[in-house]
């Protein structure tokens, strides 16, 4: 009997695994299905705040033709004062520029917000292109006053190569599955991204100086902010929501270094942001959003086992089992995202790349659990030195 | 032909020795005679005594000549006896090297060329391939490799070493073999193939002269941390690799052989130690043992070759094979023939296309505790066997995991994802006592005529037993498991495709998308 039990031993843990994990994602998938934007007349002044830093001049214009083509209050560039050219483009449209000399992401969103006299606020990042009806869709949740936050539906920019279109699917994943169940579930999502979110702009000025000040082990913080905002809105007892029918483009890395980085960075602010909040009582009066927070930490640790199990195999030479995962991994993985290969069938071969693409994912993910109180935006010039934002390079355009 | 002529040079030496000696005669006769002169009295009789002593002189010195000439015709003829015996009984190769306890002979068609001196004791190879004349050996400084043309016989008493602070390499022309007769041939880490001057890699597998290494009696062959690659041809066992001829011994540790025509072969050796030896893509079988006494294994690993992993055969009886492991041989991983009172012994056969084990026309043969998977068959005993025994051991994939052509007795053994568990041919009765077989197809076939003694097993397959079956004491023939993970694998992958339909549908209606988006953006469906 001594293989029947080695044979059990080596896969039965890793069929229970597959099996855990699927009971997750259905449990995430039911009401993801059940999913639907709000509809209604529902309309509210909004203004748009945009941090501008070293953004390529051509995306940026581009941008900013697209949010002018909604109907908004007024659009708010706070610009940092090296990046001289973002401004001689932002001087060419009907928007108001703020010159801001102190770097940081954070505080030139509060120096937006503040200047706004809107009751919304939409927080935006520089690179993010909006389809015509955003401002329209973005205000019909707000119809319900317990609605302090609102998250868009977004996708690459115009995805060339591998790793942008693999992000695309990632994207889609997050809008169609995660983020729709949190806001069928309780309508507490986990954060509202910061490439488009729209605020409350009343509750933006009651939380700022808790934004402004956050720390996280005694260092102050710099990227996470959109975590940040979302935590500090649903502490307060505010709900957020997913309005699918609004939708924004953005650009993303297209080489490995630098999709790497963004990726550290956004794992680190999320280790931070979800140990914290699990720490919390707040965050047990939405279940489902706990339920989501421990499910991403648990499941960054366990995918490892089914590519060391592959390994193993592959060394092994167990062809049949070897060719029996990977078949599984490109099946049960091309289901998961059927609703972006529903958009993109050709996508389905990009699959087997993005399950590899997952893995390096998680080693990153492990990284960042293990670095989680480093402070670089990794992608841009600044960094915090001594409880401070510093750029490391001078005048960045 | 750089010391052709040195054979030739010796003769004029000898000559020389001869002369100095009948010269330093001549030179004291000289003496007297100015002696003599001094004294200024030279009678007739005295001239006349002279001259006779100078005759007589001269007589001396003729026979010494003779004699030294006598003596070197002789040596020349007993070496070239030497050489033209070695030279036919192997098969009169065009250059041959002669190694000698004092003198290394170089021959060419059956005729010794030269005689070179050399110290007693182990001779490097590395020596042997500088001093040669070029057309039979070269040496390059630069890579450190000894390269031969002609075939080296290590004679009575010899010992021929290749080690690597000699030379890293010893590469062996089409025609070159090793010949090792009652002398001794000792490598340690250097690498010892066949060579292609042509291409400047090694020889093909179809070259009808490849080289081989050979021990015949009274030899011992010694490898330590050796890599031998691409020798042997097909034509004649003692030629299809490295052989430890009839009486021959030695050992081989940390040795690696690919490429060969036959790996490794001990026919009729004595006292061989194989341990930590690899043997791999031999054309034919990896490692033959064929009535080779007190042969000692371990570690020994036999991988893809064109047959057999390791094939025994003719005796000795009641020998016991274990510390093998075999993988990916086109045939079985180990097949013994004609054997009686085998015991095979924790024995690992993996992915070896035809078969793990193949006993044939053997009597009274044990298999303890083997571990098969992959093989097309895990045991196969063929027709003319008899009184076979599988104990413990696990054997899983495949066709068949026991295929018994005659009787068997099973104990132990786990049969695990083979299409038939346990095949009996017609009239083949097996008895199987604790086994357990969890087969794809059938758990144990039976021809007409044959018949299963069970007893304290299980048997887990579709179809549980084919053919007539007697059950001893406590027995389970049932359907395999459920394989429930796999249905609900099924299962979620059908509701993921459900929930994804109603989902659609909820969002049928909605405002496209491409209506709303700028004219830039292209990924918008």
């Amino acid at each position: 009997m001594t293989f029947v039990l080695r044979h059990y031993l080596a896969f039965f843990p890793l069929g229970v695994l597959g099996l855990f994990r699927w009971t997750v994602w259905l449990f995430r998938r039911v009401p993801a299905a059940l999913y639907r934007p709000v509809d209604n007349d529902y309309r509210l002044p909004l203004s748009i705040v945009v941090p501008v830093y070293q953004e390529h001049p051509v995306v940026f214009a581009r941008a900013i033709e697209s949010w002018l083509a909604n109907e908004v209050a007024e659009v708010v560039l706070v610009i940092d004062a090296t990046d001289t050219a973002c401004i001689e483009v932002a001087r060419r449209y009907p928007v108001r520029v703020l010159v801001t000399h102190v770097p940081g992401k954070r505080d030139a969103l509060r120096r937006g917000w503040e200047s706004c006299t809107t009751p919304l606020v939409a927080l935006v990042d520089s690179d993010t292109v909006w389809a015509a009806n955003v401002a329209a869709e973005v205000c019909k949740p707000f119809a319900d006053p317990r609605i302090g936050g609102v998250a868009t539906r977004q996708n690459v920019y115009n995805p060339r190569g591998f790793l942008p279109r693999v992000n695309d699917i990632f994207l889609d994943y997050r809008y169609f599955d995660e983020n729709a169940a949190q806001t069928v579930m309780g309508q507490a999502l986990s954060c509202l991204s910061g490439r488009t979110a729209v605020y409350r702009r009343e509750l933006l000025t009651e939380i700022a100086d808790e934004f402004m000040n956050e720390t996280f082990w005694g260092v102050p913080c710099m990227s996470g902010d959109d975590k940040r905002l979302t935590t500090l809105l649903l502490e307060r007892g505010h709900l957020t929501y997913l309005q699918r029918s609004a939708r924004v483009w953005s650009t993303f890395p297209d080489t490995w270094p630098v999709f790497c980085k963004q990726r550290l960075r956004w794992a680190r602010n999320t280790w931070r942001s979800d140990l914290r909040a699990l720490s919390r009582r707040w965050v047990w009066s939405h279940p489902f959003l706990a339920f989501c927070m421990l499910d991403k930490a648990i499941g960054g640790l366990t995918i490892f086992v089914s590519p060391t199990l592959m390994m193993l195999g592959l060394v092994d030479r167990k062809w049949f089992f070897v060719c029996c995962l990977a078949a599984w991994w490109w099946i049960s993985r091309a289901v998961k995202v059927l609703p972006h290969l529903r958009r993109r069938p050709v996508d389905l071969f990009l699959v087997p790349g993005y399950v590899l693409a997952t893995f390096v994912m998680a080693g990153v993910k492990f990284l960042a659990l293990l670095t989680i109180r480093r402070q670089r935006w990794l992608t841009r010039q600044v960094q915090v030195e001594n409880g401070r934002v510093v750029r490391t390079v001078e005048g960045g355009g | 032909m750089r010391r052709a002529g040195k054979w030739a040079a010796g003769a004029l030496a000898l000559g020389a020795v001869g002369l100095f000696s009948v010269s330093g005669l001549s030179v004291r006769a000289a003496s007297t005679n100015v002696t003599i002169r001094a004294a200024g009295v030279i009678s007739p009789l005295k001239a006349s005594k002279d001259a006779a002593h100078q005759r007589y002189l001269q007589q001396i010195r003729a026979r010494k000549l003779a004699a030294a000439r006598a003596k070197l015709a002789a040596e020349h003829e007993r070496a070239q006896a030497v050489a033209t015996g070695i030279w036919t009984r192997e098969g009169k190769p065009a250059l041959l090297t002669v190694i000698g306890p004092t003198k290394v002979l170089v021959v060419e068609n059956g005729t010794v060329l030269q005689s070179l001196r050399r110290a007693k004791g182990p001779l490097p190879i590395g020596w042997l391939a500088r001093e040669l004349p070029a057309q039979w050996a070269t040496y390059d400084a630069a890579t450190r490799s000894a390269r031969f043309t002609s075939a080296l016989s290590v004679t009575d008493g010899c010992e021929l070493e290749a080690e690597p602070g000699d030379v890293a390499a010893v590469r062996l022309g089409d025609g070159a073999a090793i010949w090792v007769s009652r002398g001794t041939f000792r490598a340690g880490a250097v690498a010892i193939s066949s060579y292609d001057p042509q291409t400047g890699g090694t020889l093909p597998v179809t070259d009808p002269a490849r080289p081989f290494i050979r021990a015949g009696l009274g030899a011992t062959l010694a490898f330590d941390g050796t890599v031998i690659a691409a020798l042997g041809n097909r034509s004649a066992p003692d030629e299809s690799g490295v052989t430890w001829g009839k009486g021959a011994t030695g050992e081989a540790s940390q040795l690696v052989v690919s490429g060969n025509y036959t790996g490794l072969r001990l026919a009729s050796s004595r006292m061989v130690a194989l341990e930590d030896v690899s043997v791999s893509h031999s054309a034919l079988d990896g490692l033959v043992l064929e009535n080779d006494g007190g042969t000692t294994l371990s570690g020994v690993a036999s991988t893809d070759n064109g047959h057999d992993g390791v094939r025994l055969g003719f005796g000795p009886d009641r020998r016991t094979l274990k510390g093998v492991t075999t993988s990916g041989n086109q045939d079985y991983g180990v097949v013994a023939v004609a054997l009686s009172g085998l015991t095979v012994l924790g024995f690992t056969s993996q992915q070896d296309v035809v078969g793990g084990i193949r006993l044939s026309r053997c009597d009274r043969c044990s298999v303890v505790d083997p571990v098969t998977s992959g093989d097309r068959m895990g045991v196969r005993v063929d027709a003319e066997s008899h009184g076979t025994s599988i104990t413990g051991g696990t054997i899983s994939g495949g066709d068949t995991g026991v295929d018994a052509g005659a009787a068997v007795s099973l104990s132990g053994t786990a049969i695990s994802g083979a299409s038939i568990g346990l095949h009996a041919a017609a009239g083949v009765e097996v008895r199987a006592d604790r086994i357990s077989i969890r087969a794809l197809r059938t758990g144990a076939h039976l021809e007409d005529g044959g018949g299963l003694l069970l007893s304290g097993s299980t048997v887990l397959a579709p179809v549980g037993i084919k053919g007539r079956v007697v059950y001893s004491g406590h027995n389970t023939v049932a359907l395999p498991p459920f394989p429930w993970l796999g249905i609900v694998a099924i299962a979620a992958i059908v509701l993921g495709l459900l929930l994804e339909t109603v989902h659609a549908l909820r969002q049928a209606g909605r405002i496209s998308t491409r209506a709303v988006a700028p004219d830039h953006v292209l990924n918008t469906a």
